[in-house]
């Protein structure tokens, strides 16, 4: 989460140094504010991402599965306001 | 350590006999601004306090100060004195009792940093300007440029990267992130953002050392906080309270409670309901909710209130104030609040319920900026606390009606506008 809001930490997931989350590797990322519902993330990545009732997209926090990383990167490059990421942990 | 200090009383930035507003006055208490050779220097004190931000997260600020130095260009130190939570008055206090104190600390973090500037955000119409601007008239002095910035009156604009922004290209709306505005914020430099009281408790931690810092407070949390005490307590005002103390401890400073007290809503409309008045008061996640103190503001409701009616009333207006950026934000908050207000009403649908419970889950940590996260918290503390009146209001037994406690900005208070 951001490094400053003012929402007071979540006590399952304390702002303190985090122990390596396992398992680790490359994970879908998408800039809500970028976001507009286009939904064609969910079309390329059935399964892995879902979209919530307004139609925007539910990532998974973990990493890509392997098999999907293919899928993952044309899900960016498919995405027309380039809101989608593949970050690195 | 020998160094003097209000060491006995607990209040150090409002001490009992009265803040020294005037410069000459403040620097007869405190002494001159210590001078601090650099950021290394800085950071190792900060951390050495183990200062935590005021602003509401509780933030290591020593992290944050290591941040910005690492930036390589020369940062902005920005003072966040916006204090949009509603029920908050704590900043406005100080700034008006100790603007010396907050400047004091500005200034060091200045210093440390290599910046020139620092930009005092206040909301746009602010009388406390008024008073800012005779304190910085005395400090022509002080090597950096003072300014001040008047933001739109809105709940999130005061958020650390709508603040960035706003100083940026004049929109007060959060960014993505990252990067963050200690990496990446005013005019593309890496900006120092912290709420005011913060500055002027490091003000404090560097003038009279850490060990001296950490002897009040908890060993993770160190120091005193302020708390903005507001609702059925005989005396509401801003008080002083050191970290760790039980709830009650704020309470009983404000006299004490008027009427018996159904819960309170501790730290602000991003915080949680709270029943027991042993609740240590910390940054520290504490209790069933695992409430912590935010920004400080701690609303007690009366018995005879309707905790349902009241967080309805609050998320109504969190979601109003959305900055309608982010989908989930957007359209969760009202949908929420719309679930939450049906059911305050006694007007529950068999399926609110599973929706709303869905609803919240969909919403938390999905928003840019971390003003979803504090509606949901708000609203599932309320039906973890409330649990009774829930089930109550779901068989369609809504309380009477009762005069309203949570305060909510009428809407000419606001501002439509984020420029
Ligand atoms: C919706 C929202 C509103 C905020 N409003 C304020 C505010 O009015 N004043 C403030 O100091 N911090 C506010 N914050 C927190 C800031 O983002 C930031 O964390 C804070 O200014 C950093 O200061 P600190 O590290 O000294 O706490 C807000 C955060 C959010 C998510
Ligand atoms: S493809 Fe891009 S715009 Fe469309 S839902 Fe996915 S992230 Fe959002
Ligand atoms: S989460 Fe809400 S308030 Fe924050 S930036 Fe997105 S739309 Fe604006």
């Amino acid at each position: 989460m951001a490094l400053n809001d003012r929402v007071p930490p979540n006590p399952a997931r304390p702002d303190r140094p985090r122990k390596a989350r396992v398992p680790t590797g490359p994970a879908l990322r998408v800039d809500p504010i970028g976001c507009q519902a286009h939904g064609l993330c969910a079309e390329l990545l059935p399964g892995h991402v879902t979209l919530d009732e307004w139609g925007y997209p539910i990532l998974p926090t973990g990493p890509v599965p392997p098999e999907l990383l293919a899928a993952a990167r044309a899900a960016v490059r498919a995405c027309p306001t380039l809101a989608l990421r593949i970050a690195s942990e | 350590m020998t160094r003097t200090g209000p060491i006995a009383d607990p209040a150090r930035l409002l001490p009992a006999g009265g803040a020294p507003a005037e410069l000459a006055a403040h620097r007869a208490r405190h002494g001159a601004v210590p001078r601090i050779r650099d950021a290394r220097e800085l950071v190792a004190l900060v951390e050495a306090a183990g200062l935590r931000g005021r602003g509401g997260s509780g933030f290591p600020t020593a992290r944050k100060l290591a941040a910005v130095a690492a930036g390589g260009r020369r940062p902005i130190v920005v003072v966040n004195a916006c204090e949009s939570e509603p029920a908050s008055r704590k900043d406005a206090v100080l700034l008006r009792h100790a603007p010396h104190l907050v400047l004091d600390g500005a200034l060091v973090a200045a210093r440390a940093l290599r910046a020139r500037t620092v930009v005092i955000c206040l909301h746009r119409g602010d009388p406390v300007a008024a008073h800012l601007n005779a304190a910085l008239s005395q400090r022509r002095g002080d090597g950096v440029d003072w300014q001040l910035a008047e933001v739109p009156r809105r709940y999130v604009a005061s958020e650390a990267s709508a603040l960035a922004r706003f100083l940026t290209d004049g929109e007060a709306r959060p960014t993505a992130r990252p990067p963050r505005p200690e990496q990446r914020g005013v005019r593309g430099r890496p900006t120092l953002i912290d709420n005011a009281e913060t500055l002027a408790q490091l003000a404090l931690a560097v003038r009279y050392g850490p060990e001296w810092y950490r002897s009040v407070g908890t060993r993770t949390d160190p120091g005193t906080a302020l708390v903005t005490v507001s609702g059925c307590v005989a005396r509401p005002g801003v008080y002083e309270i050191e970290l760790g103390a039980p709830l009650a401890t704020a309470i009983g400073a404000a006299g004490g409670p008027t009427v018996p007290v159904g819960a309170t809503l501790v730290g602000g409309y991003g915080g949680t309901w709270v029943r027991d008045p042993g609740l240590p008061l910390s940054h520290d996640p504490a209790g069933r909710e695992g409430s912590t103190i935010g920004a400080g503001a701690l609303i007690a409701v009366p018995a005879t209130a309707c905790g349902l009616v009241e967080t309805a009333r609050v998320l109504v207006f969190l979601a109003a104030e959305s900055a309608g950026q982010c989908g989930p934000c957007t359209f969760g908050l009202p949908a929420i609040a719309d679930d939450v207000a049906r059911l305050a009403a006694g007007r529950a649908d068999d399926a609110l319920a599973g929706r709303l419970t869905r609803r919240l889950g969909q919403v938390t940590g999905r928003g840019a900026c971390a003003h979803p996260t504090g509606a949901v918290r708000l609203a599932r503390s309320m039906l973890r606390v409330f649990a009774d009146d829930v089930r109550a209001h779901h068989r369609g037994h809504p309380c009477p009606p009762q005069p309203p406690v949570l305060p909510i900005p009428a809407p000419t208070m606001l501002e439509r506008a984020w420029r």
